[in-house]
C-alpha cells in the first residue's frame, strides 16, 4: 500500500512539476525565510524586550489547532498528509539545515510524520543529504514541492 | 474577535488514517459518554438537580472553584477571569453558587440545541457536574460537539510538559522567565505537541505605554494553544532564551481533563497583571483542573514569579524529569567554544563574504573543522536574519550556499557540549532576607534587608544567568545604636544590570539602570536621603571566571538639600566581577560622576564586595566601599548574612 502510494506520488510529482514551477514563480512568499517571522513582531530590540515583558503575543492567533496549510497555495492533491505538509511549511528553514547536516530533530519529526521506520531513517538522512541541492535548488521552492522531492528521494 | 479555527482541513495521515482518527474519536466519545437518547425524559427535573447540588454544597467544592478560577481576596470571593462570556450567571464572577445554579439551568433546563451549545462550550463543567449529581453519563445526550471534537482529535491529549523559557540576560524583562504547558499527543517528537500559553494580547508599539499598561492590567490576557515549534522559535531563536522542559506525570485522563478545561478558556480574557495574574499563576489552575488533588494556587505569594511556580509544581511531586534546549545564541557560543581562534576567524571571513563557502575546502581545514565553521556560520546567518540585518534575498543566498557546502561533508561532526547547566528551579529562591552589621564613617550600625525579587550580581549564579541582575523593591533599614536612630538607608525600586560579554560573534551592549531612594553623603559630612535615577551603558568582555566592564553613566539626584533641589551629571564606571570556584564571588567597581547641572559637585566611589556562598539558599557578603562626595569622605564596611526562600 505504502509503495503504491509512493509510486503514485512520484508520478504526480513528475506530472505536476511544471505546475509547481509556475506556482513558485508567482508564490515568492513560500520559500526559505518566509515562516521564520510568522506570528512575531519585528525583530527590533524594543519589541523583543516588550514581548518578553508581558510575554505578549502580537497579532491575534489564539487557538491554532489546525494543520491547515494556509499562507501558501495548497499542492495539487499530491499528498493527503496535512500534518506533514503543515510541518514542512512552518519549518522549512530548519528542515533545510537538518537535511544538509544529515540529521536533526526537525528532520526526525518529519520522518515520524511520514511514518518512516526508525531503522530506515539513517539511510534516508544520508540520501537526503546527498540530494540537498536537488531538494533546495533556488531556496524559493514551495514547501509542497520540497516535501514532494523529499518523498520522491525517500522512495 | 479572535480567529478560532483557521480552516478545518480533512485530516488524514498517510498509512493508518482511519485507525488513528477513529480510535481518538471513539475514545473521546466513550469518555464523554455518548449515546444519543431522549433528552428530557432521562434528565431529572432542574429543581431536583439544584436541590442535590445544594445538599452536596457543590458550589463550595474546591474543584468548582478551580474550574471557575475563584480566589478569595480581601474583597471577598472573585474569579480571576474578567470576561462576562465565561459566566452563565450575571453575578457569576463573584458568586460561585449563583454561577453553579445558572450552569445547571443552562445544561439541563432549556431546549436541546441550546443546552448542547453550552455543554459543548463548557465540557469540563458539564462532566464534573454530571458526575457529582450522579447523572447516568451513559444515557446523557452529549451533543456531538463538532469544533471540540476536531480540536480533540487533532491534539489527542495524552501527556503534558511544563515549559520554562529562561532568561536572556540582555533583556532583563525576560529575567523572570515564563511558563507554558505543552500537551503531547501520540507522537514521539516533542515538536509536534501543542503549547498552551497565557499571555497579554496587544499591538502596542509604544514601549512606555506597554510597560505601564502591562503592569496595571490594562491588557487582556488570553489563553492560546499553538504548535510548540512555533513557540520554540519565538523563545529559543528570537528571544535567545534557553528552554527547560519539565515532563509532568499527568496521565491520559488527567491530561484530557486539562484539555477540556483549556477549551472552556478559549477566547476568554482576563486582565493581565505582570506581577500576579500572569502566565505562571493562570497555568496553575490548569494543573489543578487536571488533578483535583493538587493545591497549587493557594501556595502562591501575592506576587508570582514563573520560576517560583516551577518550584511549587516540583514540590507537589508533579515533575518527573527535565530536558534542556539551548537557545540559538547559546548554540553559537557553545559551537564557538570548541573552535580554535583560526577556525573562528575563518568563520568570520565566511560570514563577511570574503571567503565564499565554496572555497572553504581549500582553506586548509580538516573535514571536522569545516563542519564546525559551516555549523557556526549557518547559525549566525539565521541569527542575523532574525535580527533583520539581512534581507530575505541575502539570507536565502547565504543560507543555501552554506548548507550546500555542508551537505557535501557527510555525517555530523562531534556534537558540541549541549550539557544542561544548573536547572533554574534549583537556583536560590527569589526572596532574600538579610541581617548585617557594620561601620559607616566609624559609626556602628545593624542592618536588615528585604528584597522580594529576584537576583543580584553578588548572589550565586547557579540556575541564573551570570552577569544579570534584577532587584525589585530592595529595602535596607539601618539602626545606629549610639544615636538611637533607625534610618531608611536604601529603597531601590528597580536595580537592573545586564553584563553581556562581547565576542567575535556577539556584540551586545551592556547596560544598567537603577532608581529609588538612597542615603547619600552631603557637604555637612552626614548622610541624607535622596531620590536617584542612574542609567548607564557600555561594553563587557569576559571568560568563565571574570567579567570586566566599562560603562558611561548618567546620574540624576533629587533632594531639597541640593541647590535648586537637584543635581544632574555624567561620568563613567569600570568594574570586574569575579567567580573564583563555586563558592566565592567578588565585585570590584570604580565610579566617578561630574555633576554639572543643578548642584554642581563631583563624586567618586570605589567598592569591593565579596560573597561566600554557603548553600543554595544562603550566603555571606563582605562589603567595603569608600566614597568622596562634596569633598567629604566616608567609608562603609559591613558583613551580612543572606537567606533566600
Amino acid at each position: 500500500m505504502k509503495k503504491l502510494c509512493l509510486v503514485f506520488l512520484s508520478l504526480c510529482v513528475l506530472v505536476a512539476s511544471p505546475v509547481f514551477a509556475q506556482q513558485a514563480a508567482k508564490n515568492t512568499g513560500c520559500g526559505l525565510g518566509t515562516m521564520l517571522w510568522d506570528g512575531n513582531a519585528d525583530g527590533s530590540v524594543i519589541s523583543q524586550s516588550l514581548q518578553a515583558t508581558t510575554n505578549g503575543t502580537f497579532g491575534n492567533q489564539t487557538f491554532g489547532i489546525s494543520s491547515g496549510t494556509l499562507g501558501c497555495e495548497q499542492p495539487a492533491n499530491i499528498l493527503k498528509n496535512d500534518r506533514a505538509l503543515a510541518f514542512t511549511r512552518d519549518n522549512l528553514d530548519i528542515l533545510a539545515r537538518d537535511i544538509a547536516f544529515g540529521g536533526g530533530e526537525s528532520l526526525a519529526t518529519l520522518a515520524e510524520l511520514l511514518e518512516v521506520p526508525t531503522a530506515e531513517r539513517a539511510l534516508l538522512y544520508t540520501r537526503l543529504q546527498d540530494n540537498f541541492s536537488v531538494i533546495f535548488d533556488t531556496g524559493e521552492e514551495n514547501y509542497a514541492a520540497v516535501l514532494d522531492r523529499i518523498i520522491t528521494i525517500s522512495g | 474577535m479572535f480567529l478560532i479555527f483557521t480552516k478545518i482541513p480533512s485530516f488524514f495521515l498517510l498509512g493508518k488514517p482511519e485507525k488513528l482518527f477513529f480510535s481518538g474519536f471513539a475514545l473521546f466519545l466513550c469518555m464523554l459518554g455518548t449515546t444519543v437518547s431522549a433528552f428530557a425524559e432521562e434528565t431529572p427535573p432542574l429543581a431536583l438537580l439544584v436541590e442535590r447540588a445544594r445538599a452536596l454544597e457543590l458550589h463550595a467544592d474546591r474543584y468548582w472553584h478551580t474550574l471557575l478560577h475563584y480566589r478569595t481576596t480581601f474583597r471577598g470571593e472573585a474569579s480571576l477571569i474578567d470576561d462576562p462570556d465565561f459566566f452563565l450567571s450575571d453575578t457569576g464572577k463573584h458568586d460561585p453558587k449563583s454561577e453553579l445554579e445558572a450552569t445547571l439551568r443552562a445544561f439541563f433546563a432549556q431546549s436541546e440545541p441550546d443546552a448542547r451549545l453550552v455543554q459543548c462550550r463548557f465540557p469540563a463543567r458539564f462532566e464534573w457536574l454530571s458526575e457529582k449529581l450522579g447523572l447516568d453519563t451513559q444515557s446523557m445526550p452529549i451533543p456531538a460537539c463538532a469544533e471540540l471534537m476536531h480540536a480533540y482529535t487533532e491534539v489527542d491529549p495524552r501527556s503534558a510538559t511544563l515549559i520554562f523559557p529562561g532568561t536572556n540576560n540582555n533583556s532583563p524583562a525576560s529575567m523572570f522567565g515564563h511558563t507554558l504547558i505543552n500537551i503531547e499527543g501520540p507522537y514521539k517528537s516533542k515538536l509536534l505537541s501543542y503549547a498552551v500559553n497565557y499571555s497579554a494580547f496587544t499591538n502596542e508599539t509604544n514601549g512606555f505605554a506597554f510597560a505601564v499598561k502591562g503592569i496595571f492590567g490594562l491588557y487582556p490576557g488570553y489563553f492560546s494553544i499553538l504548535p510548540y515549534y512555533q513557540k520554540l522559535r519565538e523563545y529559543a531563536d528570537l528571544e535567545r532564551r534557553d528552554v527547560w522542559e519539565y515532563q509532568l506525570n499527568l496521565n491520559a485522563a488527567e491530561t484530557r481533563r486539562m484539555f477540556l478545561h483549556i477549551w472552556e478558556l478559549r477566547e476568554i480574557y482576563s486582565d493581565y497583571f505582570f506581577f500576579d495574574e500572569n502566565c505562571a499563576y493562570q497555568l496553575l489552575f490548569l494543573l489543578e483542573a487536571a488533578r483535583p488533588s493538587l493545591h497549587l494556587t493557594d501556595r502562591c505569594r501575592p506576587w508570582v514569579i514563573p520560576i517560583d511556580t516551577v518550584r511549587i509544581i516540583r514540590e507537589a511531586g508533579v515533575i518527573e524529569s527535565s530536558n534542556y534546549r539551548p537557545s540559538k545564541a547559546t548554540r553559537i557560543v557553545r559551537i564557538a567554544a570548541q573552535m580554535s581562534v583560526s577556525e573562528q576567524k575563518i568563520t568570520l571571513q565566511v560570514l563577511d563574504g570574503s571567503l565564499p563557502p565554496a572555497q572553504l575546502p581549500h582553506a586548509g581545514l580538516s573535514r571536522e573543522a569545516q563542519i564546525r565553521v559551516l555549523d557556526l556560520a549557518t547559525e549566525s546567518v539565521e541569527f542575523s536574519y532574525f535580527k533583520k540585518q539581512l534581507t530575505k534575498k541575502e539570507y536565502r543566498t547565504r543560507y543555501l550556499s552554506l548548507l550546500k557546502e555542508r551537505s557535501f561533508l557527510g555525517p555530523p561532526s562531534k556534537e558540541p557540549d549541549w550539557s544542561e547547566p544548573q536547572r533554574p528551579d534549583a537556583g536560590h529562591g527569589s526572596n532574600r532576607f538579610s541581617l548585617g552589621a557594620g561601620f559607616w564613617d566609624n559609626r556602628f550600625y545593624q542592618q536588615i534587608k528585604i528584597r522580594p525579587a529576584y537576583h543580584n550580581l553578588l548572589d550565586s549564579d547557579a540556575g541564573y544567568v551570570r552577569g544579570s541582575q534584577i532587584d525589585f523593591a530592595d529595602l535596607v533599614l539601618r539602626y545606629y545604636p549610639n544615636d538611637h536612630k533607625v534610618e531608611l538607608h536604601n529603597l531601590n525600586m528597580i536595580d537592573i544590570v545586564s553584563l553581556s560579554p562581547r565576542s567575535r560573534f556577539f556584540k551586545p551592549v551592556s547596560w544598567k539602570v537603577r532608581t529609588g531612594l538612597v542615603q547619600r553623603l552631603f557637604a555637612d559630612g552626614d548622610n541624607h536621603l535622596v531620590y536617584e535615577l542612574t542609567p548607564g551603558g557600555g561594553f563587557c568582555y569576559g571568560n568563565d571566571w571574570a567579567l570586566a566592564y566599562a560603562m558611561a553613566d548618567a546620574e540624576l539626584l533629587v533632594s531639597g538639600r541640593f541647590k535648586d533641589s537637584f543635581s544632574l551629571g555624567g561620568g563613567g564606571s569600570v568594574g570586574t566581577l569575579l567567580n573564583v570556584g563555586k563558592r566565592w564571588k567578588a565585585h570590584v567597581a570604580l565610579r566617578h560622576i561630574w555633576h554639572e547641572v543643578g548642584d554642581s559637585h563631583q563624586s567618586t566611589r570605589i567598592s569591593v564586595d565579596q560573597t561566600l556562598i554557603t548553600g543554595t539558599n544562603s550566603s555571606v557578603i563582605l562589603h567595603l566601599s569608600r566614597e568622596r562626595i562634596f569633598k567629604q569622605y566616608a567609608t562603609d564596611l559591613s558583613l551580612s548574612w543572606n537567606l533566600f526562600w
